[in-house]
C-alpha cells in the first residue's frame, strides 16, 4: 500500500496535528456514554427546574450508582477475560444473608463473618472458574446454573428471614460497637453528607482502571479475552486467569452486599436479584465488548452513572413505571449505539 | 475485443478513508478464458473481488458484466467467490453449506450427471453430514468451491482456492476451472502460486498499487516474468535470486529432540525425531500426514507420550514453551486482534515488560516494541494502531517478530507466509535464515515447495507419521528438481527411515 | 476501539486525570453548598415507640400560610399481580378526599421490578428528600426493617412518616396495617361462628400458606391455631405453622399439593386455613376428593376460585386485607396531621366475607371510599 509506506517515511514530527487526532480520539472514545449522561441530565435539568441538580440530590445519585459500579467492576473484569458472570447477583445475597445470620442471629464477631461471606465468594467464583475453564462448559451455562445453586443456599442460610443489625430478632443481642463498626463500613457520616458507599466506588475505580490498563495482569487479561487460541499459543496462564477473573467478579458482588446491608440496615432473601440487569447494562453501556478484550473502569462507572440520573430523573418527576422503563431501554440502546458510531471514526 | 460479452471494468477508485484501495483499475475477463491475477498484498486485488461481489461499494468508475452495468442483484446472483479463507457455516453441515442459500432445490449430482467425476473429486460427498466447523481448512476450502459450483454464477473467482489442496486436487481443480471456463463462464484466478499460475490462466493481470499495470500472455506469461514485473514495484530484489548466501547450517548439535513420541491421537506413532542447531529445518506433507503435529508437538502445544529432549536435557513438555516459540499458520491463533501492534509485538515478553504481575512497564514495552518493529521492518502507521489495519504480509510478520522476541531455542512455525505477498514473503524468509544464522533454530511445517525452496537448510518429507530422510535443500539446483524429489519421496513413503 | 494504553501516556493520562477531579470538585463544592439544616419550630407529638416527633419549621410555615403540601407516598412494587393494581388505585382515589382536608399534592414512587428492590425504593425517595420536595411520606416497606433507619432519618428532619402494609420495626408516626396475628384471629372467629351457626363440630385441622415462612404467613397461623385452641380444647392440627403445607404459588403446583394432602395426612382434616391466595384450590380439592361437606376452606383475598367455592359452601369465608385502605390512608393521615396535628391510629380490620354477605361485601370492597376510615372527624 503505497499510502501506507509514505506514512511510515514521515516521522511523529507534526505534533500539533496529533495532539488533534488524539483529542477527536478521545472524545469519540467517552462519546456514547458522556453524551447520553450529558442530554439525559440536561432533559431532566429541564423537566426538574434544577432539582436534579442539587448538590445532595446530586450525592444522592453517587450513591445510587455505587454499588451497581462496585459490581460492575467485577463484571468488567470477567467480561473482559471473555466470559460471562450470571451469579454475581446471588453472589450479593448470599454474602448479606451470611453476614446476616452469622453476626446477628449466632452472635459470631462481624469482622468473621464478613470473612466468611468473602471465603463463600471466592469458593462461588472458583467454582465458576472451574466448570468453565477445566470441564470447559460455557460460561453463561454454568453460571446460570450456579446462580441457582447459591440462591438456594442463600434461602437455607438465611432461612428466608429478614435480618436487620440495628433492629436485630427477639433473643439476638448485637454488640454495639460491632454495630457500629458495621455501620460505618457502609454508611459513615461524612463531611457534607458525601456518601461514604461513593467514596468506595471511587477508591475501586482508581484501583480497577490500574489494574486493567497499567498492569501485565490487566494486559494479559485483554488478550486472553481477544483470542483465547492465541492466548494458548503464546503461553498466557488462560486458566489461572480465568479463575482469578471470576473470583474477582464474586468477590465485588460480595462487597456492594456487604455495603448495602451496612446502609440498608436489613438483609433479606432475594436481595439482589434486582440488579443483574443494572449491572450487566452498566458494562456493556460502558463499553465492555461481551465477545471478549476490551472494557474499562471508566465505562462502567459512565454506564452506571447514566442509569442511576435516568433513575433518579424519573423519580423526581415520579413517571409511572411505564415511561421510566421505555426510555431506559431506549437509553440503553442508544448509548451502545452511539458509542459504535463514534469508534468508528477513531483511529485504532 | 469484444466489450460486450464477459466483466468489463474501467477506472475503478475505491478509498478506505484515507487508504486507496483501488485507484483507476482498468480490467478486462473474457468468457471462456481464465484470467490469472497476480499482485502483493494490499494491491487491491481483494477490494476488486469484493466489488465484484457485492460486499463493498465502490466509488468511480464503471463496471460491465454481460454488457450490463453491475448491481447488486449481478452481485449476489451472477458472481461467485471461493475466498482464500472459507466463509461459510461452522455450524452447519457440509450439505447444508453447500445449499445454503439456494433458491431453488438440489440433489448431488449421480454417474453421468455433468460435473459429477468433479465432485468425486473434490471428495465432499462423504462429509455430507459431518459439521463443517470440526472438519480441517482443506475439506471447508473443498466445500466452498462445490457451493460456487453449484450456483453455476456466471462469473466465478477463485482467491487463493487450492491453498491447502494437494498436488493431485489442485491439478483437478485446474481441470475443472477449465471446464468452467470453456462453458462459457468468465474465471479469474488470483494465486501467489506463480508456477501455477501461468500454466492454468490464459492471460495473467498484475494488479499494483490499486492499477493493472501489465497484462502478460502467450510467451511472456511465465512464473519468472510474473515475479519480475510483481517486484518491480516494490523495488526488492525479485523472488528466486540468492539474497545473502546461504550456508547449509552448522548442523552438529540437536536443538531439540523427539524420542519414541506417540500422538495422543496417534497421527505419529514411535517417531524419532532430531533437529539440528542452526538450522531451517522445514517438514513438508499434506494435511493428516501428521507433519502439522509434529511441529505443534515440538512446541508443547500436542499432548504425546514419549521424550523430548532440547539442547540434549530432557524436558517436560510443559517445560517446553520456555524454549520453543510457536507461530500458527492461522493468524488467529497468533495474533490478538483486539490489541494493537506494539502490544502484538511485546505479549510474549512477561519478564522484561512488568516488575511482577502488577507494575507493567510501558516505556519498557514501547522501546521493545519499537525495536522488533524497526527489526523486522513492519510497515504499520505506528505502534498504537489496531494489529488488524496491517496487511496480511505485516501482520504475519508481527506474529514472527513477536515470537523471535521472545529469544527462544527454537522457532517453530506453520505455514510461515500463508497468503503473505512476495516482498513480505522474501522479507520473512530473510528473518528466518538470520535467526538460524544466528545460532537459532528454525523448524516449519510447509505445504508448498517454494516455501521450502526459499527458506529451508533441510526437508523432512512426513508421510503418515513418518519422516523421510532430510534432504538437503541447497543442493538441489532448482524449484523443480526438489519438487520431484518430494513428489518421489511421498510416493515411496513405506518404512520410516528416520536418522538425526 | 482499541485499547489507549500504548503511547500518549503524559498528555491522555493529565486529561483524564483532571477530569476526575473536576467531577469530584463538583461533587465536594455540591455536597457543602446543598446541605439544609433544619430546627424543630412546628407542633410535636409523639412517637409510636417513644420520643417525640417536631414538624420542621419549613413545613410548619407552609401550613401556617395554608400553602398546599407535597405528599410522597412510595411502595415496593410497581408491578406485583392484584397487589400493585389496588395500591395504585387506592392512592389516586385518596387524593380528592385528603383534599378535602387540607390541600395536598401528592406524587406516587415503585420500583419498576417485581422483585424485592430495596435499594431502589430507598433511591427513589431519597432523590425527592434531597431535593425538599417532601413535606408528608408514607412508606410500604418491603421488609420490616428495609425502611427503619430511613424513617428515622426523615423523623428527625420533622417531616411526618407514616407506613403502611408491612409491619415495621420503624418508629413512624402510625403504620396502619393488618395485624397478622390478628387476622388469625378473625379467621378462626368465623370459623367457630359458622360451627355455631350450621351446628358443626370440627376437631381437625390444618394450615397451609404459599410462602410460610414469611412472618406474616406465620403470625396468621398461629392466630388462627391459638384461637381454635383456646375454643376447642381437643382440636387437632395436623398441619401448625411450624410445618405449614407448602403449595407455592403456582396454582398448578397448589392444587396438587391439596389433592396430595388430602388423600394423605389430611384425609380427616375438616377445615384448611390458607393464610394467602391459595384457598379457592383448597376447596376445588377437596371437592374433586368428594369430601364436599366434611371439609372446608378458609381463605385470603379476593380471587375469583375462592368467590366460587364459598358460593357452591366449600369454603366458608374469604378475608380481605384492603389493600386500597392502606394505600389511601397515608394521604389522608397527612391532611389530617397538616390541619390538626392528629395522628389518625391504626384501624384496620379484616374484611370477612362470607355466603351470607357476598354481594354486599364484595361491592364494598369495591367502593373502598364507604369503609370510612374512622377516627376521622367529620
Amino acid at each position: 500500500m503505497a499510502q501506507v509506506s509514505e506514512d511510515i517515511a514521515a516521522p511523529a514530527g507534526r505534533a500539533g496535528w496529533r495532539q488533534l487526532r488524539w483529542a477527536r480520539t478521545t472524545l469519540a472514545r467517552l462519546g456514547g456514554v458522556t453524551l447520553a449522561v450529558l442530554i439525559v441530565g440536561a432533559y431532566f435539568s429541564v423537566r426538574t427546574h434544577g432539582q436534579i441538580l442539587i448538590g445532595s440530590n446530586l450525592l444522592g445519585i453517587l450513591r445510587g450508582l455505587s454499588s451497581i459500579a462496585i459490581m460492575g467492576f467485577g463484571l468488567t473484569v470477567v467480561i473482559i477475560a471473555g466470559e460471562i458472570d450470571l451469579s454475581f447477583a446471588m453472589v450479593y445475597g448470599l454474602s448479606t444473608n451470611i453476614v446476616a445470620i452469622l453476626w446477628v442471629t449466632h452472635g459470631f464477631p462481624v469482622w468473621v463473618a464478613i470473612l466468611i461471606a468473602f471465603g463463600a465468594a471466592i469458593l462461588v467464583g472458583a467454582f465458576n472458574a472451574f466448570f468453565t475453564a477445566v470441564v470447559k462448559i460455557p460460561s453463561f451455562i454454568a453460571t446460570l446454573g450456579s446462580s441457582t445453586l447459591v440462591f438456594g443456599l442463600t434461602l437455607y442460610i438465611g432461612q428466608t428471614q429478614n435480618i436487620s443489625y440495628q433492629f436485630p430478632p427477639i433473643g439476638d443481642a448485637v454488640h454495639k460497637s460491632d454495630a457500629s463498626f458495621f455501620h460505618d463500613l457502609g454508611s459513615a457520616s461524612l463531611p457534607g453528607g458525601f456518601p461514604e458507599e461513593g467514596i468506595w466506588a471511587l477508591g475501586l475505580l482508581v484501583f480497577f482502571s490500574f489494574l486493567l490498563t497499567r498492569t501485565l495482569f490487566g494486559f494479559r487479561l485483554k488478550a486472553i479475552g481477544g483470542s483465547r487460541a492465541a492466548a494458548r499459543v503464546v503461553r498466557l496462564p488462560v486458566t489461572r486467569y480465568i479463575f482469578l477473573a471470576f473470583v474477582i467478579g464474586a468477590c465485588m458482588a460480595c462487597l456492594a452486599g456487604i455495603l448495602d446491608f451496612s446502609f440498608v440496615g436489613s438483609a433479606s432473601p432475594d436481595d439482589g436479584q434486582a440488579d443483574l440487569f443494572p449491572v450487566f447494562a452498566a458494562v456493556i453501556i460502558g463499553g465492555a465488548s461481551l465477545s471478549g478484550g476490551k472494557g474499562t473502569a471508566l465505562g462502567t462507572v459512565g454506564g452506571a452513572l447514566l442509569l442511576a440520573v435516568l433513575a433518579n430523573g424519573f423519580a423526581l418527576i415520579a413517571a409511572g413505571p411505564f415511561a421510566s422503563q421505555l426510555l431506559l431501554g431506549t437509553v440503553t440502546v442508544g448509548a451502545v449505539v452511539i458509542d459504535r458510531f463514534t469508534s468508528r471514526g477513531a483511529t485504532a | 475485443m469484444n466489450a460486450l460479452v464477459g466483466v468489463s471494468i474501467r477506472g475503478l477508485h475505491k478509498r478506505y478513508g484515507d487508504t486507496v484501495a483501488l485507484a483507476g483499475l482498468d480490467l478486462e475477463a473474457r468468457p471462456g478464458e481464465i484470467l490469472g491475477v497476480a499482485g502483493p498484498n494490499g494491491a487491491g486485488k481483494s477490494t476488486m473481488v469484493k466489488i465484484l461481489a457485492g460486499e463493498v461499494g465502490w466509488d468511480e468508475g464503471e463496471i460491465l458484466v454481460d454488457g450490463r452495468p453491475w448491481s447488486s442483484d449481478v452481485g449476489s446472483n451472477r458472481v461467485a467467490v471461493v475466498h482464500q479463507e472459507p466463509q461459510l457455516f461452522p455450524n452447519l453441515t457440509v450439505g447444508e453449506n453447500i445449499v445454503a442459500g439456494l433458491a431453488n432445490g438440489w440433489s448431488w449430482p449421480r454417474p453421468g450427471d455433468e460435473h459429477h467425476t468433479l465432485f468425486e473429486e473434490l471428495d465432499v460427498y462423504r462429509f455430507r453430514q459431518r459439521l463443517l466447523g470440526e472438519l480441517g481448512l482443506a475439506v471447508q476450502q473443498r466445500t466452498e468451491i462445490t457451493r460456487a459450483l453449484v450456483r453455476d454464477a456466471r462469473v466465478m473467482l477463485f482467491d487463493e482456492p487450492n491453498s491447502a489442496l494437494t498436488p493431485d486436487e489442485s491439478s483437478e481443480f485446474f481441470r475443472l476451472a477449465r471446464q468452467l471456463a470453456a462453458a462459457g463462464r468468465v474465471v479469474m484466478l488470483i494465486s501467489h502460486r506463480l508456477t501455477e499460475l501461468a500454466a492454468n490462466s490464459d492471460r495473467v493481470a498484475i494488479i499494483l498499487d490499486g492499477r493493472c499495470v501489465r497484462v502478460l500472455e502467450g510467451e511472456a506469461k511465465t512464473p519468472e516474468s510474473i515475479a519480475e514485473a510483481l517486484v518491480r514495484g516494490i523495488g526488492g530484489a525479485p523472488a528466486g535470486e540468492a539474497g545473502s548466501p546461504r550456508s547449509v547450517g552448522a548442523g552438529g548439535d540437536t536443538a531439540l529432540e523427539l524420542v519414541r513420541a506417540t500422538d495422543h491421537a496417534r497421527l505419529f506413532r514411535n517417531l524419532d525425531f532430531a533437529v539440528a542447531k542452526g538450522t531451517v529445518t522445514a517438514l513438508i506433507g499434506v494435511e493428516g500426514s501428521g507433519g502439522r503435529e509434529i511441529v505443534q508437538a515440538c512446541a508443547g502445544l500436542r499432548r504425546f507420550s514419549g521424550q523430548v529432549r532440547v539442547d540434549g536435557r530432557p524436558r517436560r513438555q510443559g517445560q517446553l514453551q520456555r524454549s520453543v516459540s510457536f507461530v500458527a499458520a492461522d493468524r488467529a491463533e497468533s495474533l490478538f486482534s483486539n490489541l494493537t501492534v506494539g502490544e502484538n509485538l511485546v505479549i510474549r515478553l512477561d519478564d522484561e515488560i512488568s516488575h511482577g504481575v502488577l507494575g507493567l512497564r510501558r516505556r519498557r514495552m514501547r522501546a521493545l516494541g519499537e525495536d522488533l518493529r524497526s527489526r523486522f521492518d513492519v510497515k504499520a502507521p505506528g505502534l498504537n494502531v489496531g494489529v488488524r489495519a496491517l496487511s496480511g504480509g505485516n501482520q504475519q510478520k508481527v506474529a514472527i517478530a513477536a515470537a523471535v522476541g521472545s529469544k527462544p531455542h527454537v522457532l517453530a512455525l506453520e505455514e510461515p507466509t500463508r497468503g503473505v505477498d512476495i516482498s513480505s514473503k522474501a522479507e520473512i524468509y530473510e528473518i528466518l535464515r538470520a535467526f538460524a544464522a544466528d545460532g537459532g533454530t528454525v523448524l516449519l511445517f510447509c505445504t508448498e515447495i517454494p516455501e521450502v525452496y526459499e527458506v529451508a537448510d533441510r526437508l523432512h518429507v512426513v508421510s503418515d507419521g513418518r519422516l523421510s530422510e532430510p534432504l538437503a535443500v541447497p543442493s538441489f539446483a532448482d524449484m523443480e528438481a526438489l519438487a520431484k524429489a518430494v513428489a518421489s519421496l511421498e510416493a515411496h513413503a513405506r518404512r520410516p527411515t528416520v536418522a538425526a | 476501539m482499541k485499547s489507549g494504553s500504548w503511547s500518549g501516556g503524559s498528555p491522555r493520562a493529565r486529561l483524564r486525570v483532571a477530569l476526575v477531579l473536576a467531577v469530584l470538585g463538583a461533587l465536594v463544592y455540591a455536597a457543602v453548598g446543598g446541605a439544609r439544616s433544619d430546627a424543630g419550630g412546628g407542633w410535636t407529638v409523639q412517637l409510636r415507640h417513644g420520643g417525640t416527633f417536631t414538624l420542621a419549621s419549613s413545613i410548619a410555615a407552609k401550613v401556617k400560610a395554608h400553602k398546599p403540601i407535597n405528599y410522597v407516598f412510595s411502595y415496593g412494587s410497581c408491578s406485583i399481580q392484584g397487589f400493585s393494581q389496588q395500591y395504585q388505585a387506592g392512592y389516586s382515589d385518596s387524593l380528592p378526599q385528603a383534599n378535602s382536608i387540607y390541600p395536598i399534592t401528592g406524587k406516587r414512587l415503585c420500583p419498576p421490578q417485581t422483585q424485592q428492590d430495596v435499594n431502589t425504593q430507598i433511591n427513589q425517595i431519597q432523590a425527592l428528600l434531597n431535593t425538599n420536595q417532601v413535606d408528608c411520606l408514607s412508606i410500604e416497606p418491603q421488609s420490616s426493617t428495609s425502611m427503619a433507619s430511613l424513617v428515622a432519618q426523615t423523623l428527625a428532619k420533622g417531616i411526618p412518616t407514616f407506613t403502611v402494609g408491612l409491619s415495621t420495626f420503624g418508629n413512624e408516626l402510625t403504620n396502619f396495617t393488618q395485624v397478622p396475628f390478628q387476622e388469625g384471629t378473625t379467621a378462626a372467629n368465623t370459623v367457630l361462628s359458622y360451627m355455631k351457626a350450621h351446628n358443626m363440630h370440627f376437631t381437625t385441622f390444618a394450615v397451609s400458606g404459599g410462602d410460610p415462612t414469611q412472618y406474616w404467613a406465620q403470625q396468621r397461623a398461629i392466630g388462627f391455631r391459638k384461637t381454635i385452641e383456646k375454643a376447642i380444647p381437643n382440636a387437632n392440627f395436623v398441619t401448625t405453622e411450624k410445618n405449614m403445607l407448602n403449595t407455592t404459588y403456582d396454582p398448578g403446583k397448589t392444587y396438587d399439593a391439596f389433592k396430595a394432602f388430602l388423600s394423605g395426612a389430611g384425609k380427616n382434616v375438616q377445615v384448611i386455613e390458607n393464610v394467602d391466595i391459595g384457598a379457592g384450590y383448597a376447596a376445588q380439592a377437596i371437592k374433586d376428593a368428594g369430601l364436599q361437606g366434611k371439609a372446608f376452606s378458609v381463605g385470603w383475598n379476593v380471587i375469583p376460585n375462592e368467590i366460587a367455592a364459598i358460593k357452591n359452601g366449600t369454603q366458608i369465608a374469604l378475608f380481605d386485607q384492603n389493600w386500597p385502605q392502606q394505600a389511601a390512608f397515608g394521604a389522608i393521615a397527612c391532611a389530617e396531621f397538616m390541619k390538626t396535628g392528629k395522628v389518625l391510629p391504626n384501624t384496620q380490620h379484616l374484611t370477612v366475607i362470607t355466603k351470607a354477605n357476598l354481594n354486599s361485601g364484595l361491592a364494598e370492597l369495591k367502593n373502598f371510599k364507604q369503609y370510612a376510615l374512622t377516627g376521622l372527624p367529620g
